[in-house]
């Protein structure tokens, strides 16, 4: 199997930098590269005396030792180095739900880079998806996750996760999240597109938000658990041990203080969501801007899926408003199908009724289908946004039914009873991300994901509704027993916290005010590029010619910037908070259109002209391996080096 | 609020699974087609938008708001949706009608 690491094609498997499509087994799905832990099997241990000749640890602040290790106690040699045995990096629901567990066991840091409660999940308004009617079944949920996923899911993540799923739900319910419930006392249980079963708990429309809200209650009630807001994770800590990359915490920017922080811990999770923001139409907060994807990929993790952008058809197109809001929508506003379902029409700005062309059943055409007719009305007219109309429905039906759109509307000069609504696909949620297995653990030793950043085969080429806070909860609880374990037999060098160098803060001290601003502008102005080559390039409906054009006017504009930086005095290992975010968007837009290229077939959200049908032999995940530390742009590389007096030749 | 629905879990039963039956071929598509049918009109009640003052079309609407109450969920005095038998759900058309979660026009999942 193509991403399995084992012995005999451990050689072909590492090769530096390369997408990796691997061959297919017939009649095999996606097969979990990670079932067992892989830096402890006894099959990686004689690769690596094969390998390396050595069984030596190489750079290490931290030793694995029989003995069971004592957990540290929060302390902190300096103010900017802290010592936890947990780092959670985010603080959705992942992070939150994981920190909960493992403060059981030992000191945990949250780190996030807002407010806490600012994070996809919050967004999340829907509900959870779990079986919890006794007519339901695990089966069930698991054919609806699988069809959705257009059948690339690892069945046995499927099955996992829908099975832990209940259990997982009745957890949260104990910790005090609210959900709606029926006069007799039950979970009051929704159906949305896709399930088969009533099976979506919610909490009326703001499911994630109070899910949250529960949580972080929990959380910050928790004497072992500190949170550290405004905490923005710059590049992991990891050292290389012959064959094996181990991570050993996290450098952030106190954004308030712009101050570097150094985490140095046990074991450190991922769970930093998103990255909506390479798209210049996004549902997701600000800060979802694939921080950890980026990170992780620096740090030498396999990631997986990219190309799966989830785009949601009919979000309001702010250009199309006749009075442009003042400043920039952070949130797109999605125009609910039921507009559609309800007689609305899609027109484009030539009012040409385009839907019948590409689907018999016009607007009532699956959401995927209606998408890809909308994006490619927009690339072949050159345009910005279509049009929905529902003004030739009766006028009190349209404001009794969508009263939010009418009122948001009208905000901003249009009278949807009249006129019709602007819209625009917008990007919502990434299937894609750092590979997991089914304990959350990665093939970096001591790191773990959950949520969002991680693809963990459950959500395949499309995600179902409603799964994804289902599958942050079930992999965060999942990774809490091999996190524990090799916590506990860690021991941590207190005096390797120097090993890697420090970024240094981007100050008007260190390179002069103007050069400050003019970075700081040009870095906006960059984000804003990259969005509008992603969204021409890597939309909906994709090509290979697309792609590469993409890809090389995304080289262009890193290069543009970079070599501005840098020629006004930026080095390696200076950070500033829209920088770092910068070079993560670079290596998140990357990793999506390498993904993208790589698969020669149409499947779930990803579409090719010229691959327009699925095929069977294709229906593998796509791997990214990590680049070589020789590739020359900023994105890729992580800030901080390892004193070259620490390492030891392998 | 937080103890009574641990012990059972069984939903109440509603009448409208009949309109999710998928297409048969959904192989590259997955989204649920809606249903021709459109539903009732029923007034909900406004959590997240604030009408703008102006409008005479919106008034009648923000009376019939703030007569009822609003809640951030949990207690007792909380809307009871007769269809469902939920209770501090939402108001209105059930937000699932269609396949995605809407709730007065706003969609928030899908």
């Amino acid at each position: 199997m193509a991403a399995h690491v084992s012995a005999g094609n451990i050689h072909n498997f590492y090769l530096a930098g390369q997408v990796y499509r691997g061959q297919a087994y017939p009649n095999f799905g996606f097969t979990n590269p990670f079932k067992e832990p892989s830096w402890s099997s006894g099959v990686f241990k004689a690769l690596k005396a094969d390998r390396c000749g050595c069984y030596s640890r190489g750079v290490s602040a931290i030793t694995e030792s029989s003995k069971p290790c004592t957990s540290i106690r929060a302390v902190s040699v300096s103010s900017s180095t802290k010592y936890y045995d947990f780092t959670v990096i985010g603080s959705g629901v992942a992070g939150l739900r994981y920190a909960l567990e493992v403060a059981k066991q030992g000191t945990v840091a949250v780190i996030t880079k807002d407010e806490p409660h600012e994070s996809n999940t919050n967004y999340a308004q829907g509900g959870v998806s779990a079986v919890l009617c006794p007519l339901d079944s695990v089966e069930s949920h698991m054919q609806d996750t699988m069809v959705a996923g257009a059948h690339l899911c690892d069945e046995e993540t499927v099955r996992v996760v829908c099975t832990e799923g209940p259990e997982r739900i009745r957890e949260l319910i104990a910790m005090g999240a609210s959900f709606d419930h029926g006069e007799d006392g039950n979970l009051h249980l929704a159906r949305e597109g896709g399930h088969s079963h009533r099976r979506i708990v919610h909490a009326a429309d703001m499911t994630g938000r109070e899910i949250e809200r529960a949580l972080l209650e929990a959380v910050l009630n928790d004497p072992n658990i500190s949170v550290f807001k405004h905490h923005f994770a710059i590049d992991l800590l990891t050292s290389q041990d012959c064959l094996n990359t181990v991570c050993h915490g996290v450098d952030t920017l106190n954004i308030k203080t712009n101050e570097v922080v150094r985490f140095i811990s046990k074991v450190t999770l991922l769970a930093s969501g998103g990255a909506g923001h390479i798209y210049p139409s996004t549902t997701n907060p600000l800060v979802a801007t694939g921080d950890g994807m980026a990170m992780a990929h620096r740090a030498q993790a396999v990631i997986s899926n990219m190309e799966f952008v989830q785009f949601h058809p009919t979000a309001l197109a702010d250009e199309g408003l006749p009075i442009k809001p003042q400043t920039a929508r952070e949130n797109a506003f999605l125009i609910t199908e039921a507009v559609r379902g309800d007689g609305g029409i899609l027109y484009n700005l030539g009012m040409e009724r385009f839907m019948p062309v590409y689907d018999e059943r016009a607007e009532l055409a699956p959401r995927d289908v209606v998408a890809r007719s909308i994006d490619d009305q927009l690339k072949k007219r050159n345009e910005k946004y279509v049009l929905l109309d529902i003004s030739h429905k009766a006028r009190d039906k349209i404001l009794a039914h969508f009263p939010n759109i009418a009122s948001e509307c009208l905000k901003h000069g249009l009278d949807i009873t009249r006129q019709p609504i602007p819209v625009v696909p917008a990007a919502h949620y990434m299937c894609g991300g750092v590979r997991a297995g089914l304990q959350g653990e990665t093939n970096v030793l001591g790191l773990f994901v959950a949520g969002e950043v991680a693809c963990t085969g459950l959500h395949g080429a499309n995600r179902l509704a409603s799964n994804s806070l289902l599958e942050a909860l079930v992999f965060a609880r999942r990774a809490v027993q091999p996190s524990t374990e090799l916590m506990k037999r860690t021991r941590l060098d207190v005096s390797a916290s120097e090993k890697w160098t420090r970024p240094v803060v981007a100050t008007a001290r260190l390179l002069g005010d103007e050069v400050i601003s003019k970075i700081t502008a040009l870095t906006k102005e960059v984000r804003r590029e990259l969005q509008e080559v992603m969204w021409k390039y890597v939309g909906i409906v994709r090509s290979t010619i697309r792609l590469t054009t993409a890809e090389r006017k995304i080289a262009e504009l890193e290069a543009k910037w970079e070599t501005f930086l840098f020629e006004h005095g930026w080095e390696q290992t200076v950070v500033a908070l829209e920088a770092c975010e910068m070079r993560n968007l670079f290596c998140c837009a990357k990793l999506v259109v390498s993904s993208a290229l790589a698969r020669h077939e149409s499947r779930g959200l990803h579409y090719m002209t010229d691959f327009p049908f699925v095929e069977e032999s294709k229906r593998i995940p796509t791997i990214i391996l990590p680049s070589s530390p020789t590739t020359a742009s900023w994105s890729s590389r992580r800030l901080q080096n390892i004193s070259s007096s620490s390492l030891i030749d392998c | 609020m937080a103890t009574n629905s641990i012990v059972r879990l069984i939903a109440p039963s509603r009448s409208a699974s009949s309109r999710f039956l998928e297409p048969v071929s959904r192989f590259l598509s997955s989204g649920t087609p809606p249903p021709p049918q459109a539903p009732s009109p029923n007034q909900d009640l406004n959590r997240n938008v604030k009408p703008d003052q102006n409008l005479q079309q919106n008034q009648q609407m923000q009376k019939e708001e703030e007569e009822e109450e609003e809640g951030e969920g949990g207690g007792g005095g909380e809307f009871v949706n007769e269809d469902t038998g939920e209770i501090g759900g939402p108001r209105g058309p059930e937000p699932t009608r269609y396949g995605d979660w809407e709730q007065r026009g706003r969609c928030s999942d899908f």
